[in-house]
This record gives C-alpha cells, sequence and structure tokens, in this order.
C-alpha cells in the first residue's frame, strides 16, 4: 500500500510540474469581403472640337470657342471681318462611365499634329467630377486656338489623348 | 479453484520470503505538487478584412495586397497590376465610408507565454470568382509571440486577393476562421 502511495505521489508531481491549460487553443471566425466595380471607361464624341473656317490676319491671333456653343470670337488681331469665321464651329465632348457615384478626374495629354505657329489650349478637357448614381459624366469643353503671324491656308488638325481615372 | 488459489497464495508468498531482509525496508521523501492557472486564451474581433473596391484587370489575373504596417501603424495597400487600383478617393465604400482595411483581433492569454496564430492558407469568397491567401500581417512569418504583461496584443490579418479579368461586379465575402493556440 505504501508503495502504491508513493506511486501514485510520483505521478502526481509529473502531472502537476506542467502548466496547466484550461483552454489552450481558441478559433473566431473572421470575415473578409470585397467589391468589384465596373472598370473606368472614356468615350470620346460624339463630336470632335471644331473651330470652322478661319481667316488668318497677317500679325496672326486666337479664336475661341466656348463649351456651349453660343460663345465664338476672335481676338483684333484674327478678325477677318463679320461673317468670315465661326463656319462650322462647335465645342467637344467625352463621357466618362463607371462605378456608380465614383470620383473621378480627367486629363488631356500633349497635343499633337499642329505647326510649331500654331497652339491650341483645352483647359476644359482637365478636370474632375462625379460619375452620379448612373456611374457616367459627360464632360463638354471648348478651346481656344492660337495662330501665329504668317500661318498659310490649309486644314489645321491636331490629336491628343483624353484620359480617366478614379480618384 | 481451489488449486489455482493455493498456487497463487503460495506464489506470492514465494516472492515475499525471496526478498532480502532489509535493515531499513521503506523510505520517504517529501514531495511537492504545485499548478499554475493561466488565463485561457481568447480572441476579440475588432474589424473584418475588407478590401473596398477593386477593378478587375484588363487580362489574366490580378492581385491586391493588403497588410498591416508596424513601421506607419497604418494599412498598406499594393494593386498589381496598377489598374485595378479605384484611385485613392474611391476606395472608400460608399455604404460604410471606409477604407480598406485588414482584419483587427485582439488575442489575450496569459503574460509570458507564448502563442501561434493560424489562419487558411486560402479562401474563396461568395460568390465564387475570388480567393484570398490571409496571412499575419506584417509578415507571413510573424504569426505568433508572447503575451506581455498586460495579456493582450493586436493581430492583424490581411492577404492577398486575386481577382481574374472580367470577374464580375458585386459585392464577395465570405467568413473564415483565425485561430489562437498556446505554444
Amino acid at each position: 500500500m505504501k508503495n502504491s502511495i508513493k506511486l501514485l505521489a510520483a505521478l502526481s508531481i509529473i502531472g502537476f510540474s506542467g502548466t496547466a491549460f484550461a483552454q489552450n487553443s481558441t478559433t473566431a471566425a473572421a470575415t473578409a469581403s470585397a467589391t468589384i466595380i465596373q472598370p473606368i471607361s472614356i468615350s470620346v464624341g460624339p463630336t470632335a472640337l471644331e473651330f470652322g473656317n478661319i481667316v488668318a490676319t497677317a500679325n496672326g491671333g486666337s479664336v475661341t470657342e466656348s463649351a456651349n456653343n453660343t460663345d465664338y470670337s476672335l481676338d483684333a488681331g484674327s478678325d477677318p471681318g463679320a461673317g468670315n469665321y465661326g463656319t462650322g464651329g462647335h465645342d467637344a465632348s467625352f463621357t466618362i462611365t463607371g462605378a456608380n457615384s465614383a470620383n473621378v478626374s480627367y486629363s488631356a495629354g500633349p497635343i499633337t499634329g499642329l505647326p510649331g505657329t500654331v497652339s491650341l489650349s483645352i483647359p476644359g478637357a482637365t478636370g474632375s467630377g462625379n460619375l452620379g448614381v448612373g456611374g457616367s459624366l459627360t464632360v463638354t469643353y471648348g478651346g481656344t486656338l492660337t495662330i501665329g503671324a504668317g500661318v498659310g491656308a490649309g486644314a489645321l488638325s491636331a490629336s491628343w489623348t483624353e484620359t480617366a481615372m478614379y480618384n | 479453484m481451489k488449486t489455482r488459489y493455493k498456487i497463487l497464495v503460495a506464489g506470492g508468498l514465494l516472492i515475499a520470503c525471496q526478498a532480502p531482509l532489509l535493515a531499513q525496508n521503506s523510505t520517504s521523501q517529501l514531495a511537492t505538487s504545485s499548478a499554475k492557472i493561466i488565463a485561457a486564451i481568447s480572441i476579440n474581433p475588432i474589424s473584418e478584412l475588407d478590401y473596398g473596391n477593386v477593378i478587375p484587370p484588363p487580362s489574366g489575373t490580378g492581385t491586391v495586397d493588403l497588410e498591416y504596417s508596424l513601421i506607419s501603424h497604418s494599412d498598406q495597400l499594393m494593386y498589381n497590376p496598377s489598374s485595378m487600383d479605384p484611385g485613392v478617393a474611391d476606395r472608400a465604400e460608399p455604404e460604410d465610408a471606409t477604407s480598406p482595411h485588414t482584419a483587427h483581433i485582439v488575442v489575450s492569454g496569459e503574460p509570458g507565454t507564448s502563442f501561434t496564430i493560424s489562419v487558411p492558407a486560402s479562401i474563396e469568397l461568395n460568390p465564387p470568382g475570388i480567393s484570398i491567401s490571409p496571412y499575419v500581417s506584417p509578415t507571413e512569418s510573424s504569426n505568433g509571440g508572447v503575451f506581455p504583461s498586460g495579456g493582450s496584443v493586436n493581430i492583424y490579418v490581411g492577404g492577398t486577393l486575386n481577382v481574374a479579368a472580367g470577374t464580375p461586379r458585386g459585392e464577395y465575402e465570405v467568413q473564415f476562421n483565425v485561430t489562437a493556440s498556446y505554444n
């Protein structure tokens, strides 16, 4: 009997010599989520920025097409006289589509295609806005074409890349 | 039956008699036993793992890595390709206006005791189409440690989100287990 007690005591020492873990592991549920949204896209048009016919003067000048087609003006240096400018001129637009109510920004890249004596400014093609509940934003803009002195008759065309991105 | 008892008794006596005569046939020594009751390990979820808005890549499969930086004490996002990035402002979801964030949990246990955190190697979100390889931030190897004197440790679970081109728009979600264990 004594031997049995000693054995139990020894076992007890072994049993309690370690740390007692009432609960040595636990698990909790975590949630992972993501929202896939529509890629942003941009569609140029339906109309391009058009300045129509311009009669250049010897001193050069500039032509401005407003964003609402209601204002078409030339400065004094390029005034060819009444009735000779503005023929067929109109503003331009592009439409951005994407996620509903998303904030976006858009910008015009470098303008190419014009001779060195002619430049085009299109500040309205760069900016920011919100796509609204329909996920769409149409931007209408005009521009100013500046014609240097001595530019001969002929067609002028320019191009640039319009870029839109989520903010 | 009686014969068997006799044999057993004789055998027992024989064994007893064969034992040497000892001057001291028993001994004793003070033994001690001790126990230390420690705190049960527990997990308290604080926030979910949320990637916010993601744009599928134009082709192939893209990834979004989301992890917590112990240097800046903020969540870090990396989109590959970068076109998957919906933009800084649009990362906030309209319904709750929160930015993408790692899952934040508080693990509590006995101070000075080491522990390990484990998460699944990969989880598939619902509806199917997106998977996440979760890991404990800031690196995959720091998935445990030793409970400090306060007994609680902040754990951040991030992961790599895998999205294929053409993944339909929508909300994707799933629950997964985070396990904390004493080592």
